[in-house]
């Protein structure tokens, strides 16, 4: 699939990626890290991050793994599944941070440093 | 297992099936967890208000996605068209549907029994009071069927897809025709529908509509199909009970006749989402045709005698004629997309080229149905005129190139047959031939105005759409295999 395609990434897209850059990691562990990593200003609900969750596989920018899995925290039989990033997954990453990059480049060339 | 756990396992039921087999069990898991760590009474609100207001836009997201994705998200009872003409309905068969299914496949002709024939019958046997005129049991079919159509069609929405949603399809389409009228009527209140744009518009158009949704839901899904018609087995001869008036009619007759026949429809339609069996399913759909229809044409042209069906005089033979006509044109209604269904399938089996051919030769066939409403519309509003004897050159021109491409298609087909390799089944070919062109034909002469016309012989009457319905049921539940 072309970047081009995927970009640019909604919020709740990029921080779930973002969240997935260092390790793999489950559903609710994903859910606290977005919450940390935004400050608080986001919190996604279950719905919300299961389709993104669903979609980013569908896209293959993540993937199930079985490191993260959190087997005893769960019933026997239903280890809880953790999702990690995938190369095209890091890719998509590095090219929607570049894009942001970009862009406040751009606003802090017109703006100034102070206004950003 | 907290309220709010278990309310939210529920509400997980109306996401995409697929989705739900996917994440169900670990959005549960999550929402079990967050809701732990949000114990505190403001922050545990907050939580649940955070998914209550994200459940309706995320169900809504992922519908459409499966929608869009092409994966509809179906449960595998329902996955998978049965396009390819098949009667072995495979993907129907993996797992039996609900009782629930069951009941709301049944219900729309349960609620129209209620309407149509137990509150009359009532009336009629105890002569109480109230009086289901036609006034109060259009206001009791409105209240009973909207809000049941409504539910249907929500539940049709969210659930996509489901078998039982099909027995609504016709009402809907009903309700959207006579809203159509209704609005007609209070915009142009006195101008009737001989103008010709609306006339074109009811008599053709809306029929074409109907016609072509019938044949795309039964290709989609054959079992779908038969549902969606079904209604129409009886609705086809409800004319007849409203024309002759109630002073003549026996009211206990008439109500117990149109309570059967929707019982018995609705029995059909219950059998047909529960068992998944086209043959039967078929069968039980001619049921109210065989029991029922007699009876109503009796009633009306026999035991009534008078308008509009006063100039045949109350004769057995005449009732004869009446029935076999309209039972010509109900089983064309409930076979015919079935057929053409079935017949694509027969041709793909020959080569990919057939295939197209069969597309002509549909194209042609739709000529000429369009060819027949005109006809019969034109010769409505003539009814009583001497238009009958004005030139007819739209009509004429859409008769001669439809029957043309037809015939041409056909015999392109049968050309491509006969150079395939393997021994390939002309007989079928055949009679797909002369039973789908027959349909058109079936609609022409079976309009009500063209029962003042000569008696046909009973001779040929009376084999004729029997021999018909046996040859649709044959091709329709032949395997299609060469």
């Amino acid at each position: 699939m072309d970047q081009s395609d995927i970009l640019p990434l909604q919020e709740p897209t990029f921080f779930i990626l973002l969240s997935l850059s260092h390790e793999p990691k489950h559903g609710y562990a994903i859910l606290k890290d977005i919450e940390r990593l935004s400050g608080g200003k986001i919190q996604l609900g279950t719905g919300t991050l299961y389709g993104a969750l669903n979609r980013l596989l569908d896209q293959g920018l993540i993937q199930r793994s079985e490191k993260g899995s959190d087997a005893a925290a769960t019933a026997p039989g239903k280890p809880r599944k953790a999702y990690a990033l995938t190369r095209t997954g890091q890719r998509v990453l590095q090219a929607e941070t570049a894009r942001l990059k970009f862009l406040l480049a751009a606003a802090r060339l017109r703006l100034g440093e102070e206004a950003i | 297992m907290n309220w709010s756990l278990r309310l939210y396992g529920l509400a997980l039921r109306l996401y995409p099936w697929n989705f739900r087999q996917k994440y169900g069990a670990e959005m549960l898991d999550v929402f079990s967890q967050a809701q732990a760590q949000a114990q505190a009474g403001t922050e545990s609100l907050a939580f649940l208000l955070r998914e209550l207001f994200d459940l309706p836009a995320s169900i809504l997201r992922e519908h459409f996605y499966a929608f869009r994705s092409g994966n509809a998200g179906l449960h595998p009872s329902l996955a998978g068209s049965t396009s390819t003409g098949s009667v072995s309905l495979g993907p129907h068969s993996s797992l039996p549907p609900a009782g629930w299914e069951v009941l709301l496949a049944g219900l729309p002709h349960v609620l129209m029994a209620l309407a149509m024939g137990l509150l009359p019958l009532i009336h009629a046997v105890t002569g109480s009071a109230f009086h289901p005129t036609d006034i109060v049991l259009d206001i009791v079919i409105i209240l009973a069927l909207l809000p049941a159509a409504i539910l249907a069609l929500l539940l049709t929405v969210l659930r996509r897809g489901r078998a039982w949603a099909a027995s609504w399809f016709s009402y809907w389409f009903v309700a959207v025709f006579m809203a159509v009228l209704r609005g007609h009527e209070a915009l142009f209140p006195g101008r009737g529908f001989e103008y010709h744009m609306e006339g074109f518009v009811v008599n053709v158009v809306f029929p074409l509509i109907f016609a072509f949704f019938l044949y795309t839901v039964a290709r989609n899904d054959r079992l779908k199909g038969l549902l969606a018609a079904m209604p129409l087995t009886l609705i086809v001869w409800l004319p007849y009970l409203e024309n002759t008036p109630h002073t003549i009619i026996d009211p206990v007759a008439k109500s117990l006749v149109q309570l059967v026949g929707w019982l018995l429809l609705g029995g059909a339609a219950a059998y047909t989402v529960r068992a998944r069996r086209l043959g039967v399913s078929v069968g039980l759909a001619l049921l109210p045709l065989l029991l029922c229809a007699p009876v109503i044409v009796w009633l009306a042209v026999y035991q009534g005698g008078v308008l509009p069906f006063s100039e045949n005089g109350p004769s057995l033979a005449a009732v004869m004629q009446f029935y076999l006509r309209t039972l010509w044109i109900t089983a064309s209604l409930l076979l015919g997309p079935q057929l053409a269904v079935s017949f694509r399938a027969f041709s793909r089996q020959i080569a990919p080229i057939a295939l197209w051919f069969y597309r002509l030769a549909m194209a042609g066939l739709l000529l000429v149905f369009i060819a027949a409403l005109e006809y019969a519309r034109l010769t409505y509003f003539a009814a009583g005129s001497d238009f009958q004897s004005e030139p007819q050159p739209l009509a004429n021109a859409l008769l001669i190139t439809g029957c043309t491409l037809f015939l041409f298609s056909f015999a392109l087909i049968l050309f491509t047959a006969l150079r395939q390799p393997d021994w390939f089944d002309v007989r079928k070919l055949g009679a797909y031939c002369l039973l789908i062109g027959l349909v058109p034909v079936i609609l022409f002469i079976g309009t009500p105005v063209r029962m003042y016309e000569p008696e046909v012989p009973l001779w040929l009457l009376v084999p004729t759409p029997l021999l018909w319905i046996a040859g649709s049921i044959w091709l329709i539940t032949a395997k299609t295999s060469r």
